[in-house]
C-alpha cells in the first residue's frame, strides 16, 4: 500500500517532469546539449528530445518521444535550410501522422512500380507545374480586323 | 525512453531484412543522393558584385517581412472561424510571428476569408487600398477563390480576385487551419523570392 502511494507520487512527479513546463526544457537541453539546443531554438523553436526513428531518401531525420503528449510525439528535422512539409515522403507522411504506428523501416508501405518519384511543391520556381493541353481547340478565336481610317 | 529504445533495436534485428532503399536503418550510415533544393531552379540568379551584394540587403529585408506577418482579418463567413483556430494555441501562429492587426493601416498581409458578397465587395477594396506597401492578399476558402458554392448567386462575387489581386490561393471548403497555415508559409516562400533593392538597381 505504502509503496503504491509512492509510486504514484513518483508517477506525477514524472509526468509533471515531461510536461510544457520549464523542467522539461531543462530536461531535454541537458539530453540534447547546447549545441542542439540552439539549433532547435532556430528551427523548430522549442527544445526537444526523443529517439531517431529513421532517415529518409532526402536526409529528414525522424523523431519519436512517446512521453510528449499525443501530437507533439513525433516530429521531423529537415534537411534543408527552409523545411517543408512537402518534403515529407508519402511513406513517412503515413507514419508523420499517426496513420500507420511503426515507420516505414519497419513496416514499408506497398510499392507499385508505376510510381513516381517523391517531389516536394516546386511552386514559384522554375519547375512549376502549369497547365498544358494537347486536344484541338473546339472553337476558333476571332481575331479582329480593323480598317485604317483616312 | 529506453525501453522503447530496446524494442525498437529488437524490431530493426527481427525485421532488417524488410527494410527497402525508401528508408533506412538509422544505426547505419546512409549514403544521401545529392540534394536538389527549389533554389537551384530559382528564376533568377545575381549577375554581378553590386547584384551580389544587395541580394544580401534584399535576404535581410525578407527575412524581416517574412518573421512578423500582420494580417488583416477579412473574416466574411466561416472560413473565419478556421482562421481563429490557426491563431489559437494548437497551430499558434504567434510562434511564426503572426500578429492578427484589426486596422489595414498597420496590416502586411489580408486573409480574405469566406464568401465575398457584392454589398461587401466595396468595403474590400477600401480596406485593400488602405494597406500600405507591400501588401500580399490571401484568398482562404473556394468562396473567395472563385465564389464556390455561391458560384451562381445573384449576390455572390465570384472569386475576390476580381476586386483585388491575390498572391496566394487556399483550396478548401472551409481549408483546415493547417491549410491556411501551409498557405501562410507559400506566402513566406514568395517574400523570400521578392529582391526589392536589385530591381532597384537595375533600373
Amino acid at each position: 500500500m505504502v509503496k503504491d502511494i509512492i509510486l504514484s507520487f513518483f508517477m506525477v512527479i514524472v509526468s509533471l517532469l515531461n510536461m510544457s513546463y520549464l523542467t522539461r526544457t531543462i530536461k531535454n537541453f541537458l539530453i540534447i546539449g547546447p549545441r542542439e539546443y540552439l539549433r532547435q531554438l532556430l528551427y523548430i523553436s522549442d527544445t526537444k528530445a526523443g529517439t531517431l526513428v529513421g532517415i529518409d531518401q532526402f536526409g529528414n531525420k525522424y523523431y519519436e518521444n512517446k512521453e510528449e503528449f499525443y501530437g507533439r510525439d513525433r516530429w521531423v528535422d529537415y534537411a534543408q535550410h527552409y523545411g517543408d512539409a512537402s518534403q515529407i515522403p508519402p511513406e513517412w507522411h503515413r507514419w508523420m501522422h499517426k496513420i500507420s504506428e511503426h515507420p516505414p523501416t519497419i513496416d514499408p508501405p506497398p510499392r507499385p512500380k508505376y510510381l513516381s518519384p517523391h517531389t516536394e511543391n516546386l511552386t514559384g520556381t522554375r519547375k512549376a507545374f502549369k497547365t498544358y493541353n494537347t486536344t484541338a481547340p473546339k472553337i476558333l478565336a476571332w481575331e479582329p480586323k480593323v480598317n485604317r481610317r483616312e | 525512453m529506453f525501453t522503447g529504445l530496446a524494442t525498437r533495436s529488437l524490431l530493426f534485428e527481427t525485421k532488417e531484412e524488410r527494410n527497402t532503399a525508401i528508408a533506412s536503418n538509422p544505426s547505419k550510415s546512409v549514403d544521401l543522393p545529392k540534394k536538389s533544393t527549389p533554389s537551384d531552379f530559382s528564376l533568377a540568379k545575381p549577375a554581378n558584385t553590386a547584384e551580389y551584394v544587395l541580394s544580401t540587403v534584399d535576404q535581410v529585408v525578407n527575412w524581416s517581412r517574412q518573421s512578423s506577418i500582420w494580417p488583416m482579418t477579412f473574416g466574411l463567413a466561416c472560413c473565419a472561424v478556421e482562421m481563429m483556430h490557426m491563431a489559437a494555441a494548437r497551430y499558434d501562429q504567434d510562434r511564426i510571428g503572426i500578429v492578427f492587426r484589426a486596422s489595414p493601416r498597420q496590416s502586411d498581409v489580408m486573409i480574405v476569408a469566406g464568401t465575398l458578397t457584392n454589398k461587401m465587395a466595396p468595403p474590400l477594396r477600401k480596406v485593400y487600398d488602405q494597406m500600405p506597401e507591400p501588401r500580399w492578399v490571401i484568398s482562404m476558402g473556394s468562396c473567395a477563390n472563385g465564389g464556390g458554392y455561391y458560384h451562381y448567386s445573384y449576390s455572390v462575387v465570384r472569386g475576390c480576385d476580381r476586386i483585388i489581386p491575390v498572391d496566394i490561393y487556399v483550396p478548401g471548403c472551409p481549408p483546415t487551419a493547417e491549410a491556411l497555415m501551409y498557405g501562410v508559409l507559400q506566402l513566406q516562400k514568395k517574400m523570400r523570392r521578392s529582391r526589392p533593392t536589385q530591381l532597384w538597381y537595375r533600373k
